[in-house]
Order: structure tokens, then C-alpha cells, then sequence
């Protein structure tokens, strides 16, 4: 169960390395985000003290699925924000990064090799969105992209993780959603597109 | 005094600035903002030391959620001091600027709201007794800080806010999923959140099979380095301290830096019995050199005055972190008074910009000139942070770095303390390079820009020089006492 849906994340998260319209990444991500709150829930067996760490799951999914949503209909690009790199590089590079990991990282306790892998790989996932991506929607995505890495593995252990970590974290990427939206929206306004590019002017 | 008076006092200390940033969203216009500011800000540093005055008398102390030593006590009293200056400091910052990043009837007030949440959170990261809630802290500081960055609404502070709102991000993302592979690996059950404390995440290690508590432990220190601004994962650090407002650089560099980097120290000291002193002592090592090694070559180019200072965060950053991987109790003494000298030095460098910038606004982008003949209170002030930060005697981090090399000399890092002792001359001589083109004359042509400024413009830079200059003879003058104290011996038995 959790191989096929670590699988399913990690061909999402590669899809948001392709696509090109904000809208359809933020679909993709919220996907994600919704098959790992179902996992959670499922896990949950009807267990009501696990219900506020799985339930914080959704309500993240659906939250952020929200303030993006919003981010993105206020601020229509006339026309898509290009990336730097070319899809079929992003792929390649997402590609070669996801095939190193088994090479490079040791067996870390996972009851299920697969989980491990597919935690590591949406959190390199992650990092490639946020760092080749120029439209500052798809990068605040790369960062939800890499803490859907760490949810994987939390669901993917044994023992429960405590669910003031669950939140805690849960909590920490709406604040983190909000004001990255709101940041969207200013850099919107003062270039009249959400495009990182404009944001190059700080060097040394 | 009791261990209760502490916890409560302690936890008065985090509760009093959240209190101070609603209290302050009740003010009707920005000079009532202003004064009650500064109510709320005396009275949170009252509370603030208290506090680590009751730590540093009491015994060490750890619950489930809070840990009260000697190294929380430093710390909360050092950041409580900076956040006190700049929350003074914060309305003459004000009221030149414009905070397009808010709307604009709600700019002061919803700056004093993250200005506060940030101070808040910085007083919970040393005294949170455990590395998941710690994270948890250290991430919410990015929310509030990375608003604070962009207060400006310009161009160059969205990019700055930006780049720091995404990059740090990313890092605790890392950080999280290795705090996810202890849980995962150590295969306690129901052992619950108090696996992550300090005093048991050594026997939490040690239960994890060698590779993964490497692995965990690499991510977490990865993370916590994007955090500090290690090279070289430190790309934010110089585009976020130049852009922030002056209070709020000010907050980052000699607040939040080393406020992050004790939780750097403590996982250290968890995780070297369980993966080995060598491979969790050697990151930092590495960190730490290689930070300094990618300042020197910055400090010494014509530089914006914030933007020199962000680069001697790194250096200093550096320094500090190979003080505390050399860890003997005389390089330990050195990094006590390096990051309280850096701490308030720093702060007033920063703080020297608020009227620099009325005298010379392209200074934000230029080396300052000819400040001397302007504005000799601003230049005062520059001065003595380049004296201090560059380790001239009588400054305290001369014998801070004096004692770190010696200390790594006698612990038997002798590259280690002979690369530092080299980068850190190097770097002596680029802040005295900057200290000099502040005392030059302006070309002939260029004489009208820079006109002899009012007192009233300045008159906030010199009570904080003078505080300051006082403060730092102060610690220098407890460099001779320190190597011997009980602060030190207590560091040196470990932080967890």
C-alpha cells in the first residue's frame, strides 16, 4: 500500500517538474497532498486520538490547495511563466537525481524500501521544483513538493510520530503558505508577473 | 531560585513579546504605536533578564519542553538585549521608511506584530528542551523575519524576503524528514515527542542503526545550516541582512544566527557519543572554515555598508561554529564572548545605517564616504563596530579568537586553529580597508551630496554607541575571568 503510493507521489511531484501551467502543478501537488491526508485517515482505523494529525493532513491539502488557488486566479499572466531550463533537461535532471538515491543513501530503518525512496525523492523533487522553476507559485509548490517527503516517511513508520510534530509542522507550512502567497501577490504587483526572474538584481 | 520561578519566569519571557504584538495591534495611529512600543519593549526585556539571571543562578534544568542552563541563559539574555535596542530603535527606522509591503495604514502596526513574533520565537529556540519543537520554532521564525525583510515593499527587499522565505524553507523541509528518520529508525514505540529531547536523544540515537543516525543527523544539520547561513548554503544571508530594515538585520545577525546555531550545539553534543565525536564533530569543523574562507574574499571588495556587515556575519558565524567544534573550555569561553561581542556590535553597525542612509541614502548601495566630516556620531558608531568586529584590542573578540585558536592548539586541532588564525587576518584587514573609505573625503564634485548633519538626525545612534562601547570593554574586561568560570565548565560537560 504505502510502495503504490509513494509510486503515485513521486510521479506527481515529476509531473510538477514538466508542467507548464501554475494551475495544473497546484493540481497535481494537491493530489499528492490528498492521497497522503487518505493514507492517514485510513491508517487512523477509526482511532479518534489519531484523528487530529490525519485530519490536519486534509485540512493542509484543501488549505493550501485554497490560498494558492486564490494567488493564482488574482494574478493572470498574459502568458505562461517560462522556466530557465527546458522541460526535457528538468526531467532529465529530476530523472538522474531520482535514480542516485538508492546509490547514495544507506538503508534507514524503513520497513519498506520503497517509502524510503519515495520520501528522499520528494524532497529531492522538491528542491529541483523550487530551484529550476521561475514562476514563484511552482517554487512555493517545491516546497510543499519536499515536506510531502517527510509526511511519506512519517506514515511510512511503525510507531506513530507524535502529533505535535504533525502539526507542529502542519501548522508551520500554512503560515509558511500564506505568507509566501502574500509575498506572490507583492511581487505581482510590482512587475506584473510572478515570475522569479525579475528577482536578480541582488549580487555580488 | 526554585526551579518554578524559573519556568514561569522563562516562560513569561516567550509570553510577554506575543503579548506586546497584539497589545500594539490596539493602537490607533503610529505615534501611540510608537510609545506603546516602547512600554512593551522595556517591560519584555525586564522579563527577558529576569529570566536568564534566574537561569544563570539557578541550577540546569530540563522538562519535557523547556531547558533552562547556562547556554539558555546566554543566549536569552543576549537576544533579549539586541531585541530590546532594536525595538527602540525601530520608530526612527519608521519614520523614514515606507512599508509597501503591508497595506499602508496598517504598516507600523503590522511591523511591531512580526517584529515581536519574531522576538517571541527567538526567545523559545535556546530554551525549547527538545530538536522537533526547536525546528518547529525555528521555521515559524521565518514567517514573521522574512515579512520584516521585505517591510520596504522595493524590488531588492521582495528578492531578498523571497530568496529567504524559499531557500530556509526548503532547508527545515530537509531537517524534518531527518527528524521523521529517527523516529523511523530508532523504533521506539510510544516513546512519544520526549524521544526528541535533548537528555534523551542521545539514547535515541544510539537505539538507531549506525547509517540512519548519520543520515538523520546529516539532514538535520543540513537544514539547520540553510537556517544559519553556512556556506555553502548561505546565498539569503548577505541580499536579506542588506534589505531588512536596520532593527531587523539587526535582529537576524546577532539574534537569530546564533540562536539557531545552539541547537546546532546541543544535537553536537546528543549525537557524538551515538555516531561518533569525529563524524558529528566534523560538519561543523567544515562548515565553520569554509564560511570564514568564503567571507574573506567579500570583506575585502568595496561593499554597501549592511551588505559588509552580512559578510562578517558569515565570517563570525564561522568562527563561532569552529569554536564550538573544537569544544575544549578555553576555545568554549572564546565563542561565549565572540557571539555576545559579535551580538552587540553587530547591532549597532546595523543600527549606524538608520542615519547613514539619511545622510548618504546611496549608501545602501556604495561604500559609505566622507562620514566623518558629516555625521562623526554615525561614524563613531561605524567605528567602533569595525574596531570590534575586525578583533582589535581592546575589543572583546580579540581575545575571543585568541582563545578559540589557542583552544584548538591545545586540543589538538592544530590546522584547524592555524586556517582560522590565517582567514581571520585576512579578514582584519578588509573591515579596516572599509573603515578607512568611511573617513575619506567625498570627490571634490560630490561635496553638495553629503551636507553636515542635524543633531536631531543622529541623536539615536548615540546613546546605543555609547551603551555599546561601554558593554564591549565589559566583556573584555571578563575575558580574563571567563576561561575559568563556572559558565564554561558547564558548557564544556555538554548542553543536552
Amino acid at each position: 500500500m504505502t510502495s503504490l503510493i509513494a509510486t503515485a507521489c513521486v510521479a506527481l511531484g515529476l509531473g510538477v517538474v514538466v508542467v507548464r501551467r501554475r494551475s495544473v502543478a497546484l493540481a497535481l501537488v494537491t493530489t499528492q497532498s490528498l492521497l497522503l491526508a487518505g493514507v492517514a485517515l485510513w491508517r487512523t482505523g477509526g482511532h479518534l486520538e489519531l484523528m487530529p494529525a490525519a485530519g490536519g493532513l486534509l485540512l493542509r491539502a484543501i488549505a493550501i490547495a485554497t490560498i494558492l488557488g486564490i494567488g493564482i486566479a488574482r494574478t493572470r499572466e498574459t502568458r505562461p511563466v517560462r522556466a530557465g531550463i527546458e522541460p526535457i533537461a528538468r526531467a532529465v535532471i529530476a530523472l538522474a537525481a531520482l535514480l542516485a538515491i538508492p546509490a547514495l543513501v544507506p538503508a534507514l530503518g524503513f520497513g519498506d524500501p520503497n517509502a524510503q525512496r519515495g520520501a528522499i525523492a520528494l524532497g529531492v523533487l522538491g528542491i529541483v521544483v523550487a530551484l529550476t522553476r521561475r514562476a514563484t507559485i511552482l517554487q512555493i509548490l517545491g516546497i510543499v513538493i519536499a515536506e510531502n517527503g517527510a509526511t511519506l516517511a512519517a506514515l511510512s513508520a511503525s510507531s506513530a510520530v507524535p502529533d505535535v510534530i504533525e502539526l507542529g509542522v502542519i501548522f508551520d507550512l500554512l503560515l509558511i503558505a500564506v505568507v509566501a502567497s502574500a509575498f506572490h501577490t507583492r511581487i505581482f504587483g510590482e512587475f506584473g508577473s510572478g515570475d522569479s526572474a525579475h528577482l536578480r538584481e541582488l549580487h555580488d | 531560585m526554585t526551579d518554578p520561578l524559573i519556568t514561569w519566569l522563562t516562560a513569561g519571557s516567550i509570553a510577554a513579546p506575543l503579548v506586546a504584538a497584539l497589545g500594539l495591534q490596539a493602537a490607533r495611529s503610529e505615534k501611540t504605536a510608537h510609545r506603546l512600543n516602547r512600554v512593551f519593549a522595556a517591560v519584555t526585556a525586564l522579563v527577558g533578564l529576569g529570566a536568564a539571571g534566574a537561569m544563570l543562578t539557578g541550577s540546569s534544568h530540563s522538562s519535557t519542553w523547556m531547558i533552562t542552563d547556562s547556554a539558555s541563559a546566554i543566549y536569552v539574555s543576549v537576544v533579549t538585549v539586541v531585541a530590546l535596542m532594536s525595538a527602540l530603535l525601530s520608530p526612527a527606522y519608521l519614520r523614514g521608511a515606507e512599508g509597501r509591503f503591508f497595506a499602508s495604514d496598517r504598516g507600523v502596526r503590522s511591523y511591531y506584530l512580526a517584529f515581536y513574533g519574531f522576538w517571541a520565537a527567538l526567545i523559545a529556540i535556546p530554551v525549547v528542551a527538545n530538536l522537533g519543537v526547536g525546528l518547529l520554532v525555528v521555521e515559524a521564525t521565518t514567517a514573521a523575519s522574512s515579512v520584516l525583510v521585505a517591510f520596504s515593499g522595493k524590488p531588492r527587499a521582495l528578492e531578498a524576503g523571497w530568496k529567504y522565505l524559499i531557500l530556509t524553507t526548503l532547508g527545515m523541509s530537509i531537517a524534518f524528514l531527518g527528524v521523521v528518520i529517527m523516529f523511523v529508525a530508532s523504533g521506539a514505540h510510544n516513546g512519544g515527542i520526549a524521544q526528541l529531547d535533548w537528555s534523551a536523544l542521545q539514547a535515541t540515537l544510539a537505539q538507531m542503526p549506525h547509517g540512519a543516525a548519520v543520515a538523520a543527523y546529516a539532514l538535520v544539520m543540513l537544514g539547520l545550516a540553510t537556517k544559519i547561513g553556512w556556506a555553502p548554503v548561505h546565498n539569503w544571508l548577505p541580499d536579506a541582512h542588506s534589505e531588512a530594515p536596520a532593527p531587523v538585520s539587526a535582529l537576524l545577525s546577532s539574534a537569530l544566527l546564533p540562536a539557531v546555531m545552539l541547537l546546532a550545539w546541543r544535537l553536537r553534543d546528543a549525537a557524538s557519543h551515538a555516531i561518533g565525536n569525529t563524524a558529528a564533530t566534523t560538519p561543523l569543523a567544515a562548515f565553520g572554515i569554509f564560511s570564514v574562507a568564503v567571507a574573506v574574499p567579500f570583506l575585502w571588495q568595496p561593499m554597501a555598508w549592511k551588505r559588509l556587515l552580512a559578510y562578517h556575519s558569515l565570517e563570525h558565524m564561522g568562527i563561532i561554529t569552529v569554536g564550538i567544534a573544537i569544544a575544549g573550555p578555553l576555545a568554549l569561553a572564546g565563542v561565549v564572548l565572540h557571539f555576545a561581542g559579535h551580538a552587540l556590535s553587530k547591532a549597532l553597525g546595523f543600527y549606524a545605517a538608520i542615519p547613514l542612509y539619511q545622510i548618504q541614502p546611496d549608501a545602501s548601495r556604495h561604500s559609505a564616504r566622507d562620514v566623518a566630516s558629516s555625521s562623526p556620531a554615525t561614524f563613531a558608531a561605524m567605528a567602533v563596530t569595525a574596531i570590534t568586529l575586525a578583533g582589535l584590542p581592546p575589543s572583546p573578540l580579540f581575545f575571543s579568537e585568541l582563545f578559540i585558536i589557542l583552544g584548538g592548539i591545545a586540543t589538538g586541532h592544530v590546522l584547524l586553529a592555524c586556517t582560522l588564525a590565517v582567514l581571520v587576518a585576512l579578514a582584519f584587514i578588509g573591515l579596516l580597508h572599509a573603515l578607512l573609505e568611511a573617513l575619506q573625503s567625498a570627490p571634490v564634485q560630490d561635496r553638495q551630496a553629503t551636507p553636515r548633519v542635524s543633531r536631531h538626525q543622529t541623536a539615536p545612534i548615540l546613546a546605543p554607541t555609547l551603551l555599546t562601547a561601554a558593554a564591549l570593554l565589559a566583556l573584555t574586561a571578563s575575558a580574563w575571568l571567563l576561561p575559568a568560570s563556572e559558565i564554561v565548565r558547564r558548557l564544556a560537560q555538554g548542553i543536552t
